[in-house]
């Protein structure tokens, strides 16, 4: 009877119906692979082998390589690695597992990993559950890069005014370096859960974090070394603030002391656990959206995309909904060099809105349709100016009744997540068309809000936006 | 403020005697309508997992009903009671989840007739209560939390009923949702059968940075990297890495379960000593090779050191088979030998701890035997 009762609940699990949404942008499919028989293959890292093997680290602690449409074991009984990284150079296969950094390499070449190298080490793991690690990305200097988990366990660790997430051992909730001389260098403090992780080209560091604790709502950050980032809980490994009473720092103390996100990702609407960074990197064989950014998102089953820009020398920009009623949450994602990406899917112990418990999905562009979406929202002196991937209609640019603007802000504390504070409707002053393709929106602007700017013009060729909103995260004018 | 408090600890005091009784109690703060008694539940949730604690709630028809959501999980829930229907639960969640945007300002709570009564949003460390009258209608009112995903797994029912013998619907619900099945706990056991297995996780009463090894011979042990010694042994299956796996349904990372009797191979920190026999080396761990015999690698200050680690059936006790490079001086290598009896075909002992000249370190092993 306990038996039937967990199958039904499995193949609850994995039933398959179609919850929300289902959005695509045109040119755009999404393609589902077959994982092998009777594995739980939850993915916790994706990377790409030069003979075009696709290699998938899974929660369970196995390694499997996908070549050819056929699947084998490369390597198991690691520790619940939640990334891995494959050098674009030599193959080298690299994973984070929650004790270290580790190279499996295939010293006979059978296609298994029979040496497990310890790359890099030197932060500490309690047996709390919560204390994931994640990366690896590298730089072009050879070093490696990751992120630790907080705990969840109040009896391991201080909880630094009635927090929820504590540091349950060494220099939890920081930003981390594995330099080439495999030396574990602390670089960024006051991370909670920052299950995502990215570099760029130009070697700049970026992670996503969920929403919780000292977290308002889920966020995409720069990384800088030194900066502190917003969860006090880390700081006790912090040479500044050793010995000191973490409780008696005031929450608008620390609020002066945080570096704040460079886009905020409202919860339930667009992300409730994002995961890492993939850049679109792929010279144009990914559509018009050529080095933007795509996280997904373990809870909503979704793929979202960012554009960064600087204002006053830091970053900031507005993240849209791209793909979303994907089978499963996604939490990795990575583009292949045919410029598909790759989604990694798994939602063990939170659960996705998508029907099945794991899986592998890849969206795959076709190469000439282009896409009815805002292309990018920038900020100009005076307001907004919104890109178009294609000509739009110009009696719709220019009409106020075609957009709807409000702005929110969120509230720092130590409490789990933050409503959407003070939300405030926004008249548009002016609109200034610049081209069929590029429009200026003059409206009062205000900083430390995130901006909703819906968007409903159709295209010259009739087509209608897949995604109408654009979240702007406004902490610096220009 | 202080009057919900005071109600809160109160309820919170009452429960046990309330779940037991099941019938009115005198209470000035809560008033029985008429004499169809009142019940009050508090309903946590499960931890590492998206369920409810309690899945059935037993109630009689016109009685007084207090529902609390007490969250210890470290995510958003909450509890919406619904119409009866085995697809209600479901149908909610979804209807719920259409909310979209709108989700979070309405607490997940669809316009639908389908929801009777339901808590707000319930952030980690707080709680939510609602009172009703129970139906009058007698049968089974599904319960569910329809934060986006939740429905799927965390759910419970409210069952209305004027039996008096509630047992045998008691015994058959009794933890079945959530207790892990033996036919699903079983597949979890590793067994190593024609080669070794290296498990890295964490292993219950043992640092978290180890590496298990079962090996066919159904004699297995416990590596410790920091310390470049082998912790302890054990005989029997080799390990349970369900309550790390979570068995594919819960968020798991709990300590696997090592399936046996252990026994001691007394460790005692780093074995090796160089030079002196009380010299305290840093250790650096290199890595492990997976075939055949697993061989540990690591550094003993400047020295390589592998150890490769042999077993067989006929007894307790492991085999350490060392190569040594880069020895300059004598080495000392030392365990708690009132725990083991060392054999070695090198050196001699000296003061519990063998001795091995630096000629005689490249390559040797030690026989390592527990006393019983």
């Amino acid at each position: 009877m306990k038996y039937l009762t967990y199958c039904f609940f499995i193949s609850i699990l994995m039933m398959v119906r179609v919850l929300y949404g289902g959005v695509v942008p045109d040119g755009y499919r999404v393609e589902t692979i077959s994982t092998p028989e009777d594995v739980f293959l939850e993915v916790g890292g994706i990377g790409f082998l030069q003979d075009g093997s696709v290699m998938f680290c899974s929660r369970e602690g196995q390694v499997w390589q996908y070549k050819n449409k056929q699947w084998s074991l490369f390597a198991d009984g690691l520790y619940e690695p939640l990334g891995l990284y494959v050098d674009p150079k030599t193959d080298d296969i690299f994973v984070v597992q929650r004790p270290e950094l580790t190279q499996l390499i295939d010293t006979d070449h059978d296609g298994k990993a029979d040496y497990y190298k310890t790359v890099g080490q030197g932060w500490g793991i309690s047996n709390n559950y919560h204390e994931y690690a994640y990366g690896p990305v590298r730089d072009s200097k050879g070093n490696f890069y990751g992120a630790l988990n907080l705990g969840h366990d109040e009896e391991s660790g201080n909880l630094v005014h009635d927090s929820i997430m504590n540091r349950s051992a060494k220099y939890r909730g920081w930003f981390f370096q594995i330099n080439t001389t495999g030396e574990f260098v602390p670089w960024a403090s006051g991370l909670r859960s920052p299950c995502g992780v990215g570099i760029n080209k130009d070697d700049e560091l970026f992670y996503t974090d969920n929403q919780g604790d000292w977290v308002p709502t889920s966020t995409l950050h720069h990384v800088v070394k030194g900066r502190f980032y917003g969860h006090p809980a880390s700081l006790e490994d912090h040479p500044d603030f050793l010995g000191k009473d973490l409780n008696a720092i005031t929450v608008e103390k620390y609020d002066t002391l945080r570096t704040k996100p460079i886009v905020w990702i409202p919860y339930g609407e667009l992300a409730n656990s994002p995961g890492n960074l993939a850049f679109n990197e792929t010279q144009g064989k990914f559509g018009p959206f050529e080095d933007q950014i795509f996280i997904g998102d373990q809870t909503l089953a979704n793929v979202m995309r960012v554009v960064l820009e600087k204002v006053q020398g830091e970053y900031q920009g507005v993240v849209f909904n791209f793909v979303n009623g994907l089978q499963c949450g996604v939490i990795r994602n990575r583009f292949d060099k045919d410029g598909s990406l790759w989604l990694g899917q798994g939602a063990r112990g939170w659960n996705s809105v998508g029907p099945k418990p794991f899986g592998i999905q890849k969206i795959v562009w076709d190469g000439k349709t282009i896409p009815t979406e805002m292309h990018a929202i920038s900020l100009t002196d005076q307001g907004f100016k919104i890109t178009f991937t294609k000509p739009m209609r110009e009696s719709e640019l220019k009409d106020l009744s075609s957009y709807t603007i409000k702005h929110w802000g969120y509230k720092y504390d130590s409490h789990y997540g933050s409503d959407k504070m003070n939300i405030t409707s926004v008249d548009i002053k002016k609109i200034n068309v610049v081209n069929s393709k590029t429009v200026e929106l003059e409206l009062p602007l205000v900083t430390d809000r995130v901006y909703h700017i819906e968007c409903r013009v159709k295209a010259d060729d009739n087509s209608e936006l897949k995604n109408r909103i654009g979240y702007y995260t406004l902490n610096r004018l220009r | 403020m202080v009057k919900t408090l005071t109600t809160v600890c109160m309820s919170v005091l009452l429960c046990p005697i309330l779940l037991i009784a099941q019938n009115s109690v005198d209470d000035s703060t809560l008033q029985p309508s008429e004499d169809k008694g009142f019940f009050e539940f508090i309903v946590g949730t499960v931890k590492g997992r998206l369920a409810f604690d309690k899945t059935l709630l037993i109630v009689t028809p016109g009685s007084q009903v207090t529902i609390i959501l007490k969250n210890s999980d470290e995510m958003i829930h909450n509890l919406l009671l619904c119409e009866p229907g085995e697809n209600v639960p479901g149908e909610v969640g979804r209807l719920a989840l259409a909310l979209g945007a709108e989700g979070m300002a309405k607490q997940y709570v669809p316009d639908s007739e389908k929801v009777l009564y339901h808590t707000k949003l319930v952030y980690p460390g707080q709680q939510d209560e609602f009172t009703f009258t129970a139906p009058t209608e007698l049968g089974d009112y599904p319960y569910v939390c329809t934060f986006p995903g939740h429905a799927q797994t965390m759910k419970g029912i409210l069952w209305v009923t004027d039996k008096i013998d509630h047992a045998e619907r008691e015994e058959d619900h009794d933890g079945e949702e959530l207790e892990i099945p033996d036919e699903v706990k079983k597949k979890y056991i590793l067994k190593p059968k024609d080669q070794a297995m290296v498990i890295r996780a964490g292993v219950e009463n043992t640092p978290s940075n180890c590496i298990a090894v079962g090996l066919p011979s159904r004699v297995h042990y416990v590596f410790d990297p920091d310390n470049g010694q082998v912790l302890y042994g054990w005989r029997g299956d080799f390990l349970d890495v369900g309550p790390d796996r979570g068995w594919s349904l819960d968020r798991g990372g709990q300590p696997c379960h090592t399936l046996g009797v252990r026994f001691s191979v007394g460790a005692n920190g780093c074995p090796f000593h160089i030079g002196t026999i009380d010299q305290q080396p840093q250790i650096k761990f290199i890595g492990y090779q997976r075939e055949g015999f697993p061989r540990f690698d690591f550094r003993v200050d400047d020295l390589t050191v592998s150890q490769t680690i042999i077993s067989d059936q006929s007894r307790h006790g492991l085999i350490y088979y060392y190569e040594v490079e880069g020895a300059t001086e004598d080495l000392y290598f030392k365990l708690d030998t009132s725990k083991v009896k060392l054999k070695s075909d090198v050196g001699l002992f000296q003061s519990g701890a063998l001795m091995i000249p630096k000629d005689k370190a490249s390559s040797f092993t030690i026989d390592v035997t527990p006393l019983l």
